[in-house]
């Protein structure tokens, strides 16, 4: 299954990229963006050691990364009919060059006052206010929220999304609703690393087929059906997931967005080191433009996850619940962006399987400044303090409680 | 009687022309006017129109440049224009990104399809109306084209003032400004108004209690939207 996916995936990008050269008129737009930063942190090694960590560097990492960057090419085949390949660059990753979306877009003008939207290939839930739709960068801050942050690792799905909205230049209305939803394959193994790792503050994306290193622990070292990295991808048991979403806001002004994603997952299933995880959340975000330049985000989600074969006692070895939420504001005063943002975050452990604790509580805050120097250059400084408490950091031999934090001197490039 | 008012329409229209002789009688019959719109708070109200109300049959609109309608940082700049039946407008990009600019309001419907760099041919409204313009990719960008039937209107400036022509017998306005995010209007009686300021400097001065500032311009670095969806 996961062959057939990639290799649609694969002809989906070629179609698009031969077909966007192709019609005349048709122009190929495109985008990019690179981050290098200076870092200075407390915590011995990031989780893509394989630790605990909240954070993505650590200071057995060099003081100056190449944090990433991305690459999109937009191309429209007609003029409501249009293709996107964004390519994510990631130093750390298995993959230090991969896809991030891909997929074609139809949008018809609108009739009879709404707007239809369809979308097919390889694509995030919406699911973040805090990220662009270009390369999917983060907006504010360097670093995401702990609940988009774990969307950018273990959220990625092939499928097909539809969406109605009404259309406020048509109806001269003030207020827009936008009902959708996507039917999809892949993301079978999505939960995995909230379960052994827990939540996290980054900028981290996985891109497709690629995957995340999950830290340490006696459950994974004592089984040979799971690996040590997680392939949040991969499509398992040939059963569809789907999400819905409900939207209502005002042009600009305010927004609501709720949003129900369910894999499907089977549990039991395991492929090639991987489990299927049965995950399923709610998601209510907000935003809200207090002044002309000062805004408002906010965002809560709750959900469980759960693996493996039943057993004696009814559980499944791995059950979760988890949650999180944040609150960010965020000022921009002429080339200057102020933002702060504080995290909460939690997993709760709901299985009675020994030596595998990993329940977990956590809180964040984040300081951003950024300043515009050119219409290309981007300087920004960020610190991040994170205070968690996991149990579970004992398979490691480093203590349960923990405060990390991280400052980053960022210069960003884009085109 | 109509031949008065398309000269006195000509006159505001070619107020650089100079006035032949013939035509100070009826220039002498108008006036000019400095209407100063105020939001709720006292504030100046910029970017809004004043248009005259009644039945003055004017020239057709014959000006040698299209107005102007552009496309920055995702929305339309300015985001009301105040046109003259018969008149031009031009939708030039100064967005690196595409647009996809339509209408189907009554007055007049059209699309402009996907375009970057390349300057559209101006769209021409022939009758007189509101016209919403859209982006069928940005979703929230919205525009306003008041198509009027005479050549007396204006807009406010960064002050909140605007110098109207008035047709003697004029005796009502109607004024279009921003609330919540879009352009409605009300009449108001230009005898009802209050004045401001000394003898050259006297401007009549309208309060709309529920008009909500424009929205600014925004610089690089601005409040971002994410209009994936």
């Amino acid at each position: 299954m996961e062959r057939r996916l990639l290799s649609a995936l694969r002809t989906l990008c070629c179609a698009a990229l031969a077909l966007g050269s192709g019609p005349a008129g048709a122009a190929i737009q495109l985008d990019a963006s690179f981050e290098m930063a200076v870092i200075g942190t407390d915590a011995a090694a990031g989780f893509p050691d394989g630790t605990h960590s909240k954070l993505r560097y650590g200071s057995d990492d060099g003081a100056v990364q190449l944090l990433g960057g991305y690459l999109q090419l937009q191309s429209d085949l007609q003029p409501t009919l249009n293709t996107k390949l964004a390519l994510n660059v990631n130093p750390q990753a298995d993959t230090a060059l991969g896809i991030i979306d891909a997929f074609l877009q139809y949008r018809p003008l609108p009739f009879g006052g709404v707007r239809v939207r369809g979308k097919l290939g390889a694509f995030r839930p919406p699911l973040s206010f805090e990220h662009g739709a270009d390369g999917w960068e983060t907006l504010y801050t360097t670093n995401a929220s702990a609940i988009n942050s774990w969307v950018g690792e273990e959220l990625g799905l092939f499928g097909a999304e539809i969406a109605i909205k009404r259309d406020l230049a048509s109806t001269g209305g003030r207020r827009y609703w936008n009902i959708g939803g996507a039917v999809f394959y892949g993301n079978d193994p999505a939960g995995a690393l909230l379960s052994w790792r827990g939540w996290s503050l980054n900028n981290w994306q996985t891109a497709w087929g690629g995957t995340m290193p999950l830290a340490r622990s006696p459950f994974i070292d004592g089984n040979p059906l799971q690996s040590q990295q997680i392939e949040p991808f991969l499509e398992m048991d040939d059963r569809p997931g789907f999400y819905g979403f409900i939207e209502v806001g005002a042009a600009r002004r305010w927004r609501l967005r709720y949003l129900y994603y369910d894999n499907h997952a089977d549990p039991m299933v395991t492929e090639d080191g991987q489990y299927g995880w049965r995950t399923y959340f709610n998601s209510v975000s907000v935003q809200w433009r207090l002044a002309e330049s000062t805004g408002l985000i906010a965002q809560w989600m709750d959900g469980g996850s759960a693996m493996g074969f039943t057993r004696p006692s009814g559980s499944l070895p791995v059950e979760i619940g988890f949650d999180a939420r944040f609150l960010m504001l965020t000022h921009a005063y002429g080339h200057h962006r102020f933002s702060a943002r504080y995290d909460r975050f939690a997993v709760a452990d709901r299985d009675d399987y020994p030596n595998d604790d990993n329940q977990e509580t956590g809180q964040g805050m984040t300081l951003s400044y950024q300043y515009q120097l050119s219409e290309r250059l981007r300087l920004g400084g960020e610190w991040l303090s994170i205070r968690s408490n996991r149990p579970g950091r004992r398979y490691t031999e480093t203590a349960p409680r923990q405060r990390e934090e991280l400052f980053m001197l960022v210069l960003r490039w884009s085109y | 009687m109509t031949k008065i008012w398309t000269t006195l329409a000509s006159l505001v229209l070619c107020a650089q022309a100079p006035v032949a002789v013939s035509d100070t009688v009826a220039e002498a019959l108008l006036r000019t006017q400095t209407i100063e719109l105020r939001d709720g708070r006292g504030r100046p109200l910029s970017g809004s129109a004043v248009i005259v109300v009644g039945d003055y049959p004017a020239a057709p609109a014959t000006p040698a440049q299209p107005a102007v309608m552009s496309q920055k940082n995702e929305r339309f700049t300015p985001d009301l224009l105040v046109i003259q039946a018969g008149e031009a407008v031009a939708f030039p990009n100064n967005d690196r990104v595409m647009h996809h600019v339509y209408s189907f309001s009554q007055a007049r419907q059209f699309e402009i399809p996907l375009y970057q760099s390349e300057a559209p041919s101006p769209i021409r409204f022939e009758t007189a109306g509101v016209v919403v313009v859209g982006c069928n990719i940005h979703d929230q960008m919205v525009g306003t084209i008041i198509v009027a039937d005479t050549p007396f209107f204006a807009l406010t400036d960064k002050r909140g003032r605007a110098r109207l022509t008035v047709p003697p017998g004029a005796t009502e306005v109607d004024v279009w400004y921003p609330r919540d995010g879009r352009y409605v209007s009300t009449r108001r009686r230009l005898a009802d108004a209050a004045t401001a300021g000394g003898k050259r400097g006297a401007r009549t001065v309208f309060e709309i209690a529920d008009a909500s500032q424009p929205q600014q311009q925004q610089s690089v670095g601005a409040l971002e939207w994410n209009e994936d969806y």
